[in-house]
């Protein structure tokens, strides 16, 4: 589904390399996750794979189902199929949050060759996901996370997710900045969207997370590249001992 | 007749015209000629007057054209002058060519209506105001259509009237020769009514004009005005727009100017809170690219305690186009708790395009809460990221934004049919600009 290899990014127009070969592979219905110390890279794979431009891939490549999407500008990558859930969800006054999902969700179909969603189909939509994510409608008719609580803005990506249905997701430190409750609602949002045919990267800093989003398999990383792979079980073993032998080693 | 100090040959141009129709006017000869004066004390203004520091109209407008006829209704027979955008919005309540005043819809009890012309030499006591809502009349364009105007239109609003539908006039500059046009506007909304007014401009696309219109307002004691200015004129046209507004106790005042048109424009704003109570709002949104300049300046005079002012304008500049912001609030010694909130934002969407921002506070009173704020720069890259990240191509995140930016200002308009139909001004001006 998502293929990492080999891959080398600089921030642009610099000679500071973030991520230092990171290879990664991550399969159809997988949940793998991504855990590392500050520093390591985690954020920048997620925005070099969302394809910002802020970074150059200077080597390597990422696969999307066996398609390189290295070439891909940001809005070809999402009609692709990748979601990428931000960890600092950004505020745009004036764009209404209704308008921003039915632009979002009209855009990725008219990529795709499909025709705009029916009004109704897309309200039923919205509504149904919301009531889920525990949304009000007010919030629905604010522009877009202006004002809203850092577990509203992190509820609005989910629904945004749950909403687009991606191939492959994306989840930087969905957990960031949330109480236990809204970890569980947005933990909750996740699980439901889990399938045989979706792929999801979650990055995060704690384990905490993993105990609500089970995940297949955990990778460690650190200085810019995976340096350690496994089940479960490695996410308890780095909740006890730290990242500090992985950093040490890599 | 001599002129003391004709600068340039435009302003020789302009003083012969002044000339051969001063006795043709309608109006006190002698006051215009005393306004003609006060022109010719800079002539056309140039970057050496403060005021006009940013908008060197001498230099952007070049040649004095030749009055335009008064009786041009034959040119704009039809219609396809009428901006598109504002057609079939209300139905036109006035509408007038070359300011003279060719139809207009049978108006309710209680509003005065005539055209200005008619009503200064009729003596119409109501056109007392004329002249005096500008406090300061030393500004040249100002002075020179005090002395140059041919027509208009003028209303009153009788007391406590209330009309739930947007007015709305048009005028069209009707032009098959290049040319230049002066007009007068007077409106005076009597204590307790209220109203909602849409004054709007349009041209010819492919001659070249010059407007110059100056308009008054009176809003009495606790009467509520929403007035608002549209500029859809043509690509060769030369627009000056001014609005001269005394506010009484408790009045409400809001404008909103829409700057579309003209390859240079500026739009003049002087408010004189002078009643205790008033509230005011100034607003505008300018759309310019190409190589259009537009100016919008204010001036807001409070002169009368626990007034409140706000003051919003937002420019979008694309290809090599200019805008001016000026903006001055002053509060004078009785003003107490005045409350001024002032800014001005711009969206550069492209390098060669520049921006002036240079808002004042003039306080004199202790006891104010006065803030004013300038912004000028491209759209945010990490918004642009995150719309396009979600599967929004770059140019429709932009036209997102752009959308966005603007809508904020109009959603102070009040009537949703004008408000959604200005916000799809603005979407067309952005699909045009990506398909350009």
């Amino acid at each position: 589904m998502l293929e990492i290899k080999n891959l080398h990014a600089r921030i642009a127009g610099t000679e500071t390399e973030i991520l230092k070969g990171l290879t990664l592979t991550v399969k159809a219905g997988e949940v793998a996750a991504i855990m590392g110390p500050n520093g390591s890279g985690k954020s920048t794979l997620s925005y070099v794979v969302a394809g910002k431009e802020d970074y150059e891939v200077t080597e390597g490549d990422i696969l999307l189902n066996g398609q390189s999407i290295l070439e891909m500008e940001p809005f070809e990558r999402a009609a692709a199929g990748l979601f990428l859930a931000f960890q600092y969800p950004l505020e745009i006054p004036g764009v209404a949050t209704m308008t921003f999902l039915k632009a979002a969700m009209n855009a990725q179909r008219k990529a795709r060759g499909e025709g705009e969603i029916a009004p109704g189909d897309f309200m039923k939509a919205v509504r149904g996901a919301a009531d889920r994510l525990g949304i009000s409608q007010d919030m629905l008719k604010r522009a877009l996370n202006v004002g809203f609580s850092g577990g509203e803005k992190k509820r609005m990506e989910i629904l945004q997710m749950a909403l687009l249905r991606p191939k492959f997701a994306i989840l930087d430190e969905t957990d960031s900045g949330l109480d236990i409750d809204a970890l569980r609602i947005v933990s909750e949002g996740v699980n439901a969207l889990r399938s045989n045919e979706r792929g999801m990267l979650v990055i995060t800093h704690y384990q905490r997370l993993l105990d609500h989003i089970k995940p297949d398999t955990v990778h460690v990383m650190a200085k810019g590249r995976i340096v350690q792979s496994g089940g479960p079980e490695l996410a308890l073993e780095l909740e006890k001992n730290g990242y500090r032998d992985f950093v040490d080693a890599a | 007749m001599t002129h003391p100090k004709p600068i340039s040959e435009t302003d020789l141009s302009l003083a012969r015209q002044f000339d051969a129709l001063v006795d043709m006017l309608p109006g006190d000869p002698a006051a215009r000629r005393a306004a003609f004066a006060t022109f010719e004390k800079t002539g056309l203004p140039t970057r050496r007057l403060e005021s006009w520091h940013y908008t060197d109209w001498a230099r952007l407008t070049g040649a004095a054209l030749p009055p335009l006829p008064a009786d041009a209704s034959a040119d704009v027979a039809d219609a396809s002058y009428i901006a598109d955008p504002l057609r079939n919005l209300t139905e036109i309540n006035a509408l007038s060519v070359n300011g003279a005043l060719t139809a207009h819809m049978p108006f309710p009890e209680g509003i005065e209506f005539m055209s200005f012309s008619d009503g200064m030499k009729a003596g119409n006591p109501l056109f007392d105001v004329v002249g005096t809502v500008f406090p300061d009349s030393t500004d040249p364009m100002v002075a020179l259509n005090s002395a140059m105007y041919t027509d208009g239109l003028a209303a009153r609003i009788g007391p406590g009237l209330k009309f739930p539908l947007p007015l709305q006039a048009i005028c069209v500059i009707g032009a098959r020769k290049p040319g230049a046009l002066y007009m007068r506007g007077l409106l005076v909304v009597e204590a307790g009514a209220e109203v909602t007014i849409i004054d709007g401009l349009v041209g010819p696309e492919d001659v070249e004009t010059q407007a110059n219109t100056v308009t008054e307002i009176v809003v009495g004691e606790g009467a509520k005005v929403e007035y608002v200015t549209f500029n859809g004129v043509g690509g060769k046209t030369e627009v000056f727009t001014a609005l001269g507004v005394h506010l009484g106790k408790n009045a409400m005042f809001n404008t909103l100017n829409f700057a579309l048109g003209g390859r240079a424009s500026r739009h003049q704003v002087h408010v004189t809170a002078a009643g205790e109570g008033a509230r005011l709002g100034i607003r505008g949104v300018s759309l310019l690219s190409g190589n259009q300049h537009g100016d919008c300046t204010l001036v807001v005079d409070h002169a009368a305690p626990d007034c409140e002012s706000r003051e919003l304008f937002r420019t979008v500049l694309d290809g090599s186009a200019t805008g001016v912001f000026q903006g001055r609030i002053g509060v004078r010694q009785a003003a107490q708790r005045t409350d001024g909130q002032m800014a001005s934002n711009a969206i550069l969407l492209s390098d060669d395009a520049a921006m002036n921002n240079k808002p004042e506070l003039e306080i004199f009173a202790d006891d104010v809460v006065c803030a004013h704020g300038a912004t000028c720069g491209a759209l945010d890259d990490d918004l642009l990221f995150y719309l396009q990240a979600r599967g929004l191509p770059r140019a429709e995140a932009e036209a997102l934004m752009v959308q966005a930016f603007c809508g904020e200002v109009l959603e102070h308009v009040s009537d949703e049919n004008l408000r959604e139909r200005l916000n799809g001004i603005v979407a067309n001006w952005l699909k045009a600009r990506a398909g350009a």
